[in-house]
């Protein structure tokens, strides 16, 4: 009943700020100079091309925000740091990005990198820069009639499995005394959900901001559980292995300008919160709906230890990986960037 | 502001200062001790965490319940301190204690999930603790960045309180010091300001103010400081102005005096008369300036002097009489005209006046006296009278008259010449002297003197006083006031009657001789314009008879010609050779004839045509070779190759002429020998050239006296000769003028027995050597060949009046194989084209009733003779005709008399021109 298999998602890329893709002279021009750089860097093998821009994938979620706050206000340019931002929508492809070699960076929730960690070694995690107790919930459509969580068991349930609204929808099942092997459980992708939940196809969803605000608004009649447990969200910044010792110097400057960044949204949270607005093309209702739970803080906290000890735990127990037992998470852990950048932010003893 | 309240004011200001600055740090203090407190619970809070942390492990191991009682002790203590703590409004305290409370409902269901005997109770429980752990390790984070945030807090105030511990003592100084400055700038420096002023009017100067602005104290003692000197100070201007005005009263008096001084010297200085005073005993006590220039005499040298001194030798006797008289009281005053004597020796006359001077106390002091230079008026009157006998000596009526035409002056001889005596004339017009024919002279005479004119030598008729008139010479000038205005004008006149007698006397033989040169010149001239007539008719004459000669001469040779063309008998051809050559020698004779009228009459052209002198001198040779050889003589020609071939341009028949004909005398004169023909390079310039022929021969020679006359015309070097070589002695003479005519000359070297040498130069055109070479005809003996099977029976017309030169013609042309119609003039001709078109006309330009010109004109404006070709023929070919053949609308000439060869060769270029 339950789908055991980790499959990576699809792209769900939405844009790049490189413009210039969208024009096939550009790409050309593009590609001729990506054909030389190859070229030079195998005749000459110089460090000096090692200093291309750091290309990030971002989730598109308002836990982004400080990566969206430091690059509208030029932080990173006054670092020195040559950087691509692309969005995609969920951490499941940032991350995804990354491991497929299209991105050096991404932004993903700890849950995320706890499913990664059973297939994949090669990335560790270089700060944590939000915590929300309140960024997943679980929506039920009004056919379903389902009013407490405890009325889920049999039902028809959707959610991106491998992510961080799958463990929240797990946390609330258990919690609320409903085995999670008794629910349909169908994996499903943010950008369709709401459709499936108007059309009776499902009858509840788990997911994160913007999209149960989204679905609220567009599915007449959803409605929201209250939240079981104390399950609090962390959402990451996450490096490929290949940049660990080669590109310390860029990836301090990287949180540096993070570090800027949420020092601005604690100071200026209007302007900050217009920022946001753009970005994610949302109206201020939103931004009253999610602001008050989301806490903007750079750190590397023994807690993420914790936590991800604990959800692998529950990912063996419930069958959703197949391992003897969980890796060393100090394995993914990369502390010295941040604590190039902000020392008192690393609590995290090695 | 005044001082005191100043004073007050800076008093009240520091005390607030001191009050406030211990105010703030006591309140600082006070937070210190606040924040010490605040960080002692976080730090207290942290060590509570960490031990909720180990009882959470401890209860997750073993699930005591003395555990789960420590842990809630412990969770309530932290939330407590975090309650405390959060009278700071800190977010991240607030954070933590939401974080402390939701430990306690996470720790709850725990519980609660364990009591239960659910089939999920282990994962529940797994999952809660993992949660509970993981929320405890971020309290634990929270509360450390509060104890971090607390520290940060404590830091600053402690800094806070280190400042005002700066900031106070500083305040202290800050106003200490204000104070100092206060008393010394609003006390102490007006103070010393004030004194200063004090002490400089007690010394006197009164100028002083203590000019202090200040509104306080010291500016209100200063202000009356002050207003106390300026009431000083007026009282002692106001005796002060008045001692000035005493003074300047003084110094008026004074200055009036000094220049009333000044005056009367500066008019005895300037005066132009001597002035001086002497004493009684005649001595000179003072005198000015003028005296002593007077005398010539320095004025100290002057005074001390007797006057008598001064006077001339002559005049000191009377002088010093005169003197003691006027000092003596005998006489009041002098009034006398004396000589004096300058310091250089020279005399002078002067006017003296002298009177006596008697002093204030009525005492006679000695005598004033005023000498006058009157040398020039002396001398004047002198040349006056000098004049006056110069003028009345004259034998010229000197007379001077007004403006009105009044006399004013007469002189002797006026009185000889009119008979007036002076009284007679004085004071009457001059009017009385001019014969009443004659009247309006006078106005006019005396308008150009009013305009400053003279009038001299005018010669009129005057009237004596006897009625009589004579002739007489009058000058009038204008005269003129010393200012230059005209104010009358003197008359000189002068008797000039006998002199007009004998002037009438020579005019009338001078009449009589140019009524003598008339005649004769009207006689000469008669005689002239009858030779003149005599030599046209000369020139006339002899072109007349040339052109008379050349008519049956081209009868002679034409005819000769065309029996030659078709003699078969040798001797026969030969006689008929000799009757052309006899013929050919007979027309040059006749051509240079002409040749000298026409330069005689300077009507001679010369062509400019392209040529070689190769050419030239190998057509000399033709001509000449066989002549020479027939006398046995050697003819050379010496001509450089460069020369030979050189482009030039002139008349080349000419210059061949002269060659032809110096060549033909050195034949005709040399009896045995040789003959050279050389031409050399004389000058050179860009454009032309200046080439010298010379003929040389080893003949008789000719004597220098015969030199002289050889280039005469109709002149031989001895008349002898023409009878014993012929020729009729034009040949040099035309040479002459041909080798002037090309702008050069000619000349001879020779001495009898020793052979001659004939030279001359001519100027020719040089020509660019690319120029085209001139135009040889083609082979003219073949043309009339190249007629007969081209253009035969083609029909021209022949407009010709002599019956043997139609005849001529007629035979060449049918001979040729063209046919021919004649016309007798220019009419017929005319008349003929207008009845039918010709190929080609030959005109004659000379025939009775219409000429060659005239008939050509009216050819060419009739419809048959637009474009037909017409050829003049003239015995005269030369080329002052040319311009008027073509003019007349003619193509081409041929000379008479007719060559057939040359003629052939100008027929056939106007026929094949014709048919293309």
């Amino acid at each position: 009943m339950v789908c055991m298999s980790i499959r990576p998602p699809h792209s769900g890329e939405i844009h790049t700020t490189d413009t210039s893709t969208k024009q096939a002279g550009a790409i050309r021009w593009r590609n001729a100079v990506l054909f030389l750089s190859i070229l030079l860097h195998f005749l000459l093998a110089s460090p000096a091309l090692s200093a291309e821009p750091l290309r990030l994938s971002v989730s598109l979620t308002p836990l982004s925000l400080p990566i969206y706050v430091a690059e509208s206000r030029g932080y990173f340019s006054d670092e020195g740091l040559p950087l691509t931002i692309t969005d995609v929508i969920g951490g499941h492809r940032s991350l995804q990005q990354v491991l497929d070699g299209r991105a050096d960076l991404a932004t993903c929730s700890e849950a995320v990198v706890m499913f990664n960690s059973f297939l994949h070694r090669d990335f560790a995690v270089i700060a944590t820069f939000v915590t929300s107790d309140d960024d997943e919930k679980l929506i039920v459509g009004s056919k379903s009639g389902i009013t407490h969580p405890q009325q889920l068991a049999g039902k028809r349930i959707g959610t991106v499995v491998g992510a961080a609204a799958h463990y929240y929808l797990d946390t609330m099942l258990l919690l609320n005394g409903v085995d999670p092997k008794s629910v349909h459980l169908q994996d499903i992708q943010p950008e369709t959900m709401a459709e499936a939940l108007r059309q009776g196809e499902l009858d509840a969803l788990a997911i994160w901001e913007p999209y149960p605000f989204k679905i609220l608004e567009a599915v007449p009649g959803a409605s929201v559980l209250p939240k079981s447990g104390a399950y609090v969200e962390t959402f990451n910044l996450i490096a490929h292995g290949k940049l660990r010792g080669t590109r310390d110097g860029d990836l301090t400057k990287l949180l540096r300008a993070l570090d800027k960044a949420q020092n601005f949204i604690r100071t200026e949270p209007l302007k900050a919160q217009a920022i946001l607005r753009e970005r994610l093309h949302v109206d201020q209702a939103f931004i009253r709906w999610i602001w008050p739970r989301n806490n903007y803080r750079l750190s590397l906290a023994q807690s993420l230890l914790t936590t991800l000890e604990g959800e692998a735990r529950w990912a063996r127990q419930e069958g959703y990986v197949k391992s003897e037992r969980a890796p060393n998470y100090l394995d993914f852990i990369y502390a010295k960037p941040l604590a190039n950048a902000n020392p008192a932010a690393v609590s995290i003893g090695e | 502001m005044r001082i005191r309240t100043v004073l007050v004011s800076a008093v009240l200001v520091t005390t607030a200062m001191v009050l406030g600055l211990a105010l703030a740090s006591w309140t600082t203090s006070a937070r210190l001790n606040d924040i010490s407190q605040l960080q002692q619970r976080a730090v207290a809070s942290t060590q509570e965490v960490s031990a909720l942390l180990a009882l959470t492990h401890e209860y997750a191991l073993h699930g005591e319940e003395r555990a789960a009682q420590q842990w809630k002790t412990h969770q309530a203590l932290i939330v407590r301190m975090l309650e405390q703590g959060s009278g700071n409004v800190e977010p991240v305290v607030s954070g933590a204690l939401l974080e402390a409370r939701q430990l306690a409902e996470t720790f709850r269901r725990l519980e609660e999930v364990g009591a239960n005997k659910s089939a999920l109770r282990v994962r529940q429980t797994n999952l809660l603790f993992s949660q509970l752990l993981s929320n405890t390790q971020d309290l634990g984070v929270s509360v450390r960045l509060w104890t971090r945030q607390a520290e940060q807090k404590r830091q600053e105030a402690e800094q806070q309180f280190h400042v005002l511990a700066i900031v106070f003592p500083a305040a202290m100084l800050l106003a200490l010091l204000s104070l100092s400055a206060l008393l010394y700038h609003r006390v102490l420096h007006p103070l010393a300001a004030l004194h200063r002023a004090v002490r400089a009017v007690a010394q006197g100067d009164l100028s002083v103010r203590s000019a202090t602005k200040a509104k306080d104290e010291f500016g209100d003692l200063s202000r009356t400081f002050d207003a106390m000197a300026v009431d000083m100070v007026q009282q002692l201007r106001q005796e002060i102005e008045l001692r000035r005005e005493a003074e300047q009263a003084l110094t008026k008096a004074n200055s009036d005096l000094a220049g009333r001084e000044a005056f009367l010297r500066q008019i005895l200085d300037t005066s132009s008369v001597a002035i001086f005073l002497a004493d009684t005993r005649g001595c000179i006590v003072q005198a000015n300036r003028r005296m002593a220039e007077m005398f010539g005499l320095p004025l100290v040298a002057l005074c001390g002097k007797a006057y008598v001194e001064l006077l001339a030798a002559t005049d000191q006797a009377s002088g010093q009489k005169n003197v003691m008289a006027l000092v003596d009281s005998e006489i009041p005053s002098v009034d006398l005209e004396r000589r004096y004597l300058r310091a250089d020796g020279s005399e002078f006359w002067g006017y003296v006046t002298g009177k006596r001077f008697v002093g204030a106390d009525g005492v006679t002091q000695g005598f004033v006296a005023v000498i006058v230079d009157i040398s020039d008026q002396k001398q004047a009157s002198a040349r006056l009278r000098n004049i006056k006998a110069i003028v009345d000596s004259s034998d010229d009526a000197i007379v001077s008259k007004t403006l009105d035409g009044i006399i004013n002056s007469w002189n002797e001889g006026a009185r000889r010449i009119f008979g007036y005596t002076a009284e007679e004339a004085i004071g009457h017009p001059m009017q009385m002297l001019i014969p009443p024919d004659r009247a309006g002279e006078e106005p006019h005479i005396l308008a150009r003197i009013s305009r400053g004119e003279r009038v001299e030598h005018f010669e009129t008729l005057r009237r004596q006083k006897d009625g009589r008139l004579i002739d007489v010479s009058v000058t009038i000038s204008p005269v003129r006031d010393e200012s230059g205005k005209i104010v009358g004008a003197s008359n000189i006149a002068r008797d000039i009657t006998e002199h007009k007698q004998a002037e009438a006397q020579l005019a009338q033989y001078k009449d009589h001789l140019e009524r003598l040169v008339e005649e004769r010149t009207a006689a000469l001239s008669v005689a002239k314009e009858v030779a003149e007539t005599a030599n046209r008719a000369k020139s006339a004459f002899l072109a007349n008879m040339s052109h008379e000669l050349r008519t049956p001469m081209n009868g002679i040779m034409g005819m000769t010609e065309l029996a030659m063309r078709r003699a078969t008998d040798p001797r026969q051809s030969k006689q008929l050779a000799t009757v052309g050559q006899s013929a050919r020698r007979l027309l040059a004779i006749i051509n240079d004839i002409l040749d000298i009228s026409k330069l005689e009459a300077e009507h001679l052209s010369l062509e400019q045509v392209d040529f070689k002198l190769s050419s030239v001198l190998a057509n000399l040779s033709d001509l000449n070779a066989q002549p020479a050889t027939e006398k046995g003589l050697m003819l050379m020609v010496d001509l450089a190759p460069a020369l030979a071939n050189l482009a030039l341009r002139g008349d080349a028949q000419r210059l061949g002429q002269i060659l032809i004909n110096l060549t033909d005398n050195a034949i005709k004169f040399t009896p045995q020998g040789y003959i050279t023909v050389s031409v050399k390079v004389a000058g050179e310039s860009a454009n032309d050239i200046l080439l010298r022929f010379e003929v040389m021969d080893t003949g008789i020679g000719i004597s220098a006296p015969d030199q002289r006359r050889l280039f005469t015309a109709f002149e031989q070097a001895d008349s002898s000769t023409t009878r014993k070589f012929g020729g009729a002695g034009l040949g040099l003479a035309l040479s002459k003028r041909l080798a002037m005519a090309m702008g050069g000359e000619i000349g001879v070297e020779s001495q009898e027995g020793q052979g001659s040498t004939f030279w001359f130069t001519a100027r020719l055109g040089k020509r660019p050597m690319n120029e085209a070479a001139p135009r040889t005809l083609a082979k003219n003996d073949q043309a009339g060949e190249r007629i007969k099977a081209t253009h035969a029976g083609a029909r021209l017309l022949v407009a010709e009046n002599e019956p043997i030169n139609q005849e001529i013609l007629r035979e060449l042309l049918e001979d040729i194989g063209l046919q021919m119609d004649i016309a007798e003039d220019g009419g017929q001709a005319v008349e003929a084209v207008r009845q039918r078109p010709y190929d080609l006309i030959l005109m004659d330009m000379h025939m009775p009733n219409m000429g060659g010109l005239n008939a050509a004109r009216q050819i060419r404006n009739s419809p048959n003779g637009a474009q037909v070709p017409i050829l003049a023929m003239t015995s005269s070919a030369s080329i002052e005709d040319k311009p008027r053949c073509i003019a007349a609308g003619m193509n081409d000439f041929i000379a008479k008399p007719v060559e057939p060869d040359s003629l052939f060769a100008t027929l056939e270029k106007w026929l094949s021109a014709t048919r293309n």
